[in-house]
């Protein structure tokens, strides 16, 4: 270091974090009878972000910075651009349904963008306290983006459930770090492997209510059993395409932030932990499909199979750090271009405030729109986990590392479950395919920018369920700088 | 010519595939340019799969083989090859699909691009099952191959259609799931860091955990194939499907339980199968007698002919419990044979159905008169259907029975019986529908077979009674590959085998003799 300030691991977060900051400035000084170019400003930041992660991957600035507490590795580089990524989606999801619901404002996107700086923190921190600090980041964005809809009901209480559930989750992800500083004497990651490695008996009971809390504070964003509770509500109550964000970025993020604590630096008490993630991935999973069973409204099927699928990762979590990583970190890219496309199929077909929800909305879709229909089926399918769709190798994945863990009853609680999601799945497949329209098609046009949104998760859904192999080796490569 | 045979199984897989891409890439509304190019694919397809019979040897072990790194970090490999057990039954998918297509080109009258594309793409899927040598990529054409069928039946199937895909798709679903954790546990207990079929065979497996991973590719395969009392999906899937899918699902689905079994569950897990087979053959008898009665008192011909499918797999299923090497042989051209007769009858009951719009036996009588041309078709695969002597069914039958012997007596005179029940209910249902006076006013009319219902239905007669009279053109491919697999299972078990196979024991050997039997 010799005093120099490196902070080339943090040019992505700051690009996106300033183009947050023009986009609030262009929307002041755009004339009010004018349109801000808020969307294309927030790609370009996103896209030059990539950049930045593309030019730290290739080039150096991996050390760890500012005291330890940041890294540009190979693993939070591959974090980062996966959220980059799933933001520029998102993105291009947003401005046509922000026209049709009326909140085309530029808030939108600089909550979008700062929401981002808070998920990119989260997975290269390297320290409790930076993490902590990203995680609330990325939340407090998140709250305002739930709550748009100003006149709505839904959404009001979204943002509220989510605010209170989510400032209750801080507090115990807090106390856990507290905790851990108790035993380490530090927050930084190193420090606390180091020093849980060499626990004595008095300390480890310790270290142990630690790791619980901080369980707990992870499972509030990743939205498992039992600390789900908000998440259909704000799924339902939020604009989709931040819906679509928070359900493929905010889970990738807290995942990879989780992995990095308990797979790496609280590895020494796997034993300790291994079981209590087993049996919160089995009620995840048992719970997060029943309750998707009995959904009427879609976006709230989507959020509890979001739920479910949460479970599904969890299953990945009890096998060997560098083995778990790789399964999550593929899974992770699968499940953001899945849960983009389903909820961006949704998105992109608002109109005048409404938008498809019910099962009735999108009956004989596939004779009128048919390749929406199509990529919707390509999803929902692949959300199912069947081949030839990138859903079907990444669960292969997760569920082969539980078996090689010698956890083959995860593996089979996680097959069982995937066929009653298929059959909640599917029914959206029925309604699309074999059954008649009601009534006349009055949903919007997609658009341009949705299409490519669209175009581009289907097209990542299929090749990466048929040639998984170079970003299977890309996840490699990141899971093992975790070791 | 040699580059072609180097690749001709992926060829014939990716072919539909191609073809279902430019089908679905042109407009909608040029129905009939898609079904023609549905048909030209599909027709290409079988052209090439003849290919495959000129080249083959008739030696145990795979050919045409190809291999390439496909997910090189699991141990995954894309390879592909037939033996005796499978080249026969990829001609038969070659085969039907373009008469399926051929058979459905006005009865399928809506959504024609996406019928044209789902069929090209189920037939990919089911030649991919047939010729995948890596449990992988077995799996992944198991499944992939549900899809288009779960459309098939759903969008163009009959009134309770949606109740009837769905059931069919959760019912494979659920069955196949578990064989796929069965995989992964045979994945890692093995250690050998592939899952190249061959490589995994040729690594032995703890007997204890055998059984567990036994039963579960068994239920993926039983439920298939379906073995009682895992049919019940059976009855609504046929039914409710198109005429194209009914036929697919009878003539090729279905034969993929019973490959399974003799390609995946028995060559990994022989101790087990071993164990097993004494309730595989008594299901498989359930299942003959089973399906035969309910057959029997079936209102609906359709349904008959659906029910007589759970009791023809039952006989498959029997010579494959067996193990004997006529056994064996007689199971898969068992298999092909069910192809070939319930594939027609499927299409005869869909040509009817196209004329009166029920399938109703009570709704007939008398027809011979009206449609001789049609009478005569259904009473000649009517005959391949109930093993009359001349037609492939008696064969395959026979070749059961006789391969069955050794292995129980009792289950081969209970198996008997379900042939003479066959031919109860089969004929019966002849007599009912063709002979008397015609009965019913709304029949009179009844126009014979149609140019293309016979360029259907000519190639299938032709070759049920081919395969009756030629039997051993057939058959001798497939026999080194029955007789390797027996021979490679009983030098695995062979301290098991002394107690429940019959031919290495000597006891139940002696009651295989015939002469002996008769004494």
């Amino acid at each position: 270091m010799s005093g120099e300030l490196d902070l080339r691991p943090l040019v992505p977060a700051i690009i996106v974090g300033v183009t947050g900051l023009v986009v609030l400035l262009a929307q002041a000084f755009t004339p009010k009878d004018r349109r801000a170019p808020s969307a294309p400003l927030s790609l370009t930041g996103l896209l030059a972000a990539l950049a930045a992660v593309w030019l730290l991957a290739s080039g150096g600035g991996r050390g760890a910075v500012l005291a330890n507490a940041v890294s540009a590795d190979a693993y939070s580089l591959f974090f980062q651009a996966l959220l980059l990524g799933i933001a520029a989606v998102a993105v291009l999801l947003s401005p046509s349904y922000l026209r049709a619901n009326g909140l085309d404002r530029g808030e939108y996107y600089a909550l979008l963008l700062f929401s981002v700086v808070g998920m990119l923190g989260l997975v290269s921190s390297l320290e409790l306290v930076s993490m902590f600090v990203a995680l609330e980041i990325m939340s407090i964005a998140l709250y305002g983006m739930a709550g748009l809809y100003r006149s709505r009901m839904e959404s009001q209480e979204a943002a509220l459930k989510y605010f209170v559930t989510g400032a209750f989750s801080s507090a115990f992800f807090l106390y856990g770090v507290a905790l851990l500083y108790g035993v380490s004497g530090s927050t930084s990651l190193d420090r606390l492997e180091w020093a849980v490695s060499t626990l004595t008996t008095d300390s480890a009971a310790l270290a142990l209510l630690g790791a619980g809390m901080l369980l707990v504070g992870f499972g509030f964003k990743i939205a498992s059993v039992p600390f789900h509770m908000w998440a259909p509500d704000v799924y339902e109550g939020a604009p989709t395409p931040a819906t679509a964000l928070m359900s493929a970025g905010v889970k990738a993020a807290a995942f990879g932030a989780l992995l990095r604590v308990f797979g790496s630096a609280l590895h020494a008490l796997a034993g300790e932990w291994q079981p209590l993630v087993a049996s919160l991935a089995v009620i995840t999973m048992v719970v997060g499909n029943l309750a998707a069973l009995a959904q009427g409204n879609l976006k709230r099927m989507l959020a509890f199979s979001s739920v479910a699928h949460a479970g599904y990762v969890l299953t990945a979590l009890v096998a060997s750090p560098g083995q778990a990583g790789e399964a999550v970190l593929f899974y992770l890219v699968v499940y953001g271009a899945v849960n983009l496309g389903a909820f961006g199929t949704i998105a992109a077909l608002s109109r005048e405030g409404r938008e498809p929800l019910s099962l009735g909305d999108v009956a004989g879709m596939a004779e009128r729109r048919p390749a929406l229909a199509a990529a919707l089926a390509v999803f929902l399918v692949s959300l199912t986990g069947i081949p030839v769709t990138a859903g079907f190798v990444g669960k292969f994945y997760l569920f082969n590392a539980a078996v090689t863990a010698g956890w083959v009853g995860l593996a089979l609680v996680g097959v069982l479950m995937s066929v009653v999601s298929a059959y909640y799945y599917l029914r959206v497949v029925v309604a699309m395919y074999m059954r008649d329209p009601l009534g006349e098609d009055t949903w919007a046009r997609v658009s341009p920018s949705a299409t490519v949104a669209l175009a581009l998760s289907a097209v990542i859904t299929l090749v990466l369920g048929i040639y998984p192999a170079p970003v299977l080796t890309l996840a490699r490569i990141a899971a093992r700088s975790l070791l | 010519m040699s580059v072609l045979n180097q690749h001709l199984l992926s060829v014939l897989i990716f072919l539909p595939v191609v073809g279902a891409v430019a089908i679905a890439l042109s407009r909608r509304e040029s129905e009939t340019l898609q079904k023609i190019l549905g048909l030209v694919f599909s027709t290409a397809g079988f052209a090439l799969s003849l290919l495959l019979v000129r080249g083959f040897q008739d030696v145990a072990g795979m050919q045409f083989v190809e291999r390439g790194r496909w997910i090189p970090a699991w141990g995954i490999s894309y390879a592909v090859g037939v033996d005796g057990l499978s080249l026969w039954l990829v001609i038969l998918t070659t085969f039907l699909t373009p008469l399926a297509l051929l058979g459905s080109w006005s009865s399928i009258d809506r959504r024609v691009k996406e019928f044209v594309v789902f069929m090209l793409l189920l037939e990919a899927g089911m030649i991919g099952v047939f010729v995948a040598l890596d449990l992988f990529l077995f799996y992944v054409f198991w499944e992939a191959m549900l899809i288009p069928m779960y459309f098939l039946i759903g969008i163009w199937g009959h009134e309770r259609r949606i109740y009837a895909a769905v059931k069919f798709f959760l019912f494979t679903f659920a069955g196949s799931v578990l064989m796929l954790v069965a995989f992964l546990v045979l994945y890692r207990t093995a250690g050998v860091g592939s899952f190249d079929l061959a490589v995994l065979v040729a690594a032995p497996v703890d007997p204890a955990l055998q059984v567990w991973l036994f039963l579960a590719c068994a239920l993926a395969f039983a439920i298939k194939v379906p073995m009682f009392p895992f049919h019940t999906w059976l009855p609504d899937a046929h039914v409710e499907a198109p005429t194209a899918g009914s036929v697919i699902l009878a003539g090729v689905l279905l034969k993929m339980g019973g490959y399974g079994f003799l390609r995946i569950a028995i060559p990994l897990f022989p101790e087990a199968a071993v164990r097993f087979a004494p309730l595989i053959g008594v299901l498989a008898v359930i299942g003959i007698i089973y399906g035969a009665l309910v057959a029997l008192v079936q209102p609906d011909l359709k349904k008959l002919v659906a029910y007589s499918s759970v009791a023809h797999l039952g006989f498959v299923m029997l010579g494959i419990a067996a193990f004997t090497t006529t056994g064996l042989v007689g199971s898969v051209y068992q298999m092909l044979n069910h192809g070939i007769s319930t594939g027609a009858l499927f299409f005869l009951v869909g040509m009817l159905y196209d004329r009166r719009h029920t399938r109703l036996i009570s709704e007939f009588g008398g027809l011979k008169a009206i449609i001789p041309w049609y009478t005569a078709v259904f009473l000649m695969i009517s005959l391949s259907s109930i093993a009359m002597p001349g037609f492939n069914g008696f064969v395959g039958e026979f070749l059961i029975l006789v391969g069955s012997w050794p292995f129980s007596p009792t289950l081969v005179v209970l198996a008997s019986l379900g042939v003479i029940l066959a031919a109860g209910y089969i004929l019966w249902m002849v007599k009912r529908v063709f002979y008397g006076e015609p009965t019913n006013p709304k029949n009179e009319k009844l126009p014979d077979l149609s140019l293309r219902e016979a360029a259907v239905l000519v190639p299938l007669v032709a070759l049920a009674f081919f395969m009756g009279v030629a039997s051993p053109l057939f058959t001798k491919r497939i026999e080194p590959a029955a007789d390797a697999l027996v021979v490679q299972v009983q030098e695995r078990t062979r301290p098991i085998a002394a107690a429940s196979l019959g031919p290495v024991a000597p006891p139940r050997a002696s009651r295989a003799d015939p002469a002996e039997a008769q004494r």
